[in-house]
């Protein structure tokens, strides 16, 4: 691998930079299920009208 | 309920209500974390749980379902064997979404001993503190090179770092 010939500072700073990618691309996926929740009416109906089922469900 | 599976972006996801509020599942494929291993192209994915829908009037805390639903979701995920999945938060995190040591929790929990769970700890100069975690089948065809590629990540970091 090619990091193994990299300095440990330069090793943490590599190790560091894939933590801030993993860390930005959850921070993305979180905001692209949110942006398709909501630009997909027919998705949003079904699962609101699910939740108000459960709701009813449980003031019975 | 089925997976929703974008074509495009081949991201894999799944929304389930929880006392009202609507937690989706996500994982999304990523290679970048493995560069040393071509075996596991394709078979990389980050996890995430997004939260869509909080109605008003609801306090989100942490409920005792989102555990083994989550753990569930990602039991039928793996079940290919092939699969890798990874899982990062930071000491920003909000709490309810899951940090690191309640990811630990579930494991502990409700995982079998199909899986074997790695982690690291890095911390960059502004204190910030990330977790991160790799999860496969104990079984996967190349199980020793994932772990040896994971810990060489991890103690890489921490190779020179003062005791």
């Amino acid at each position: 691998m090619e990091t193994k010939t990299l300095t440990p500072t330069q090793k943490r700073e590599w190790a560091l930079s894939v933590a801030r990618r993993m860390m930005a691309n959850k921070r993305r996926i979180q905001a692209e299920a949110v942006a398709e929740f909501k630009n997909n009416p027919a998705r949003t109906t079904r699962i609101l009208s699910e939740l108000a089922r459960l709701r009813d469900d449980s003031t019975k | 309920m089925a997976w929703l599976k974008t074509r495009k972006s081949r991201i894999h996801s799944r929304s389930r209500p929880i006392n009202r509020v609507v937690y989706e599942v996500r994982f999304k494929p990523s290679d970048y974390l493995f560069p040393s291993i071509p075996e596991l192209d394709g078979c990389v994915f980050e996890f995430a749980l997004a939260l869509l829908v909080l109605p008003s009037g609801i306090k989100l805390t942490p409920d005792p379902r989102i555990a083994p639903t989550a753990v569930g979701t990602i039991n039928q995920f793996m079940t290919d064997p092939n699969r890798v999945i990874t899982y990062i938060c930071n000491s920003s995190d909000r709490r309810e979404l899951a940090p690191k040591p309640k990811f630990d929790q579930w494991f502990d929990t409700f995982a079998t001993d199909t899986f074997q769970k790695q982690d690291g700890t890095l911390t960059d100069a502004d204190g910030l503190c990330f977790y991160i975690a790799a999860l496969w089948q104990r079984n996967h065809p190349i199980s020793h090179q994932i772990a040896v590629a994971f810990d060489d990540f991890a103690h890489q970091y921490n190779a020179d770092k003062p005791a």
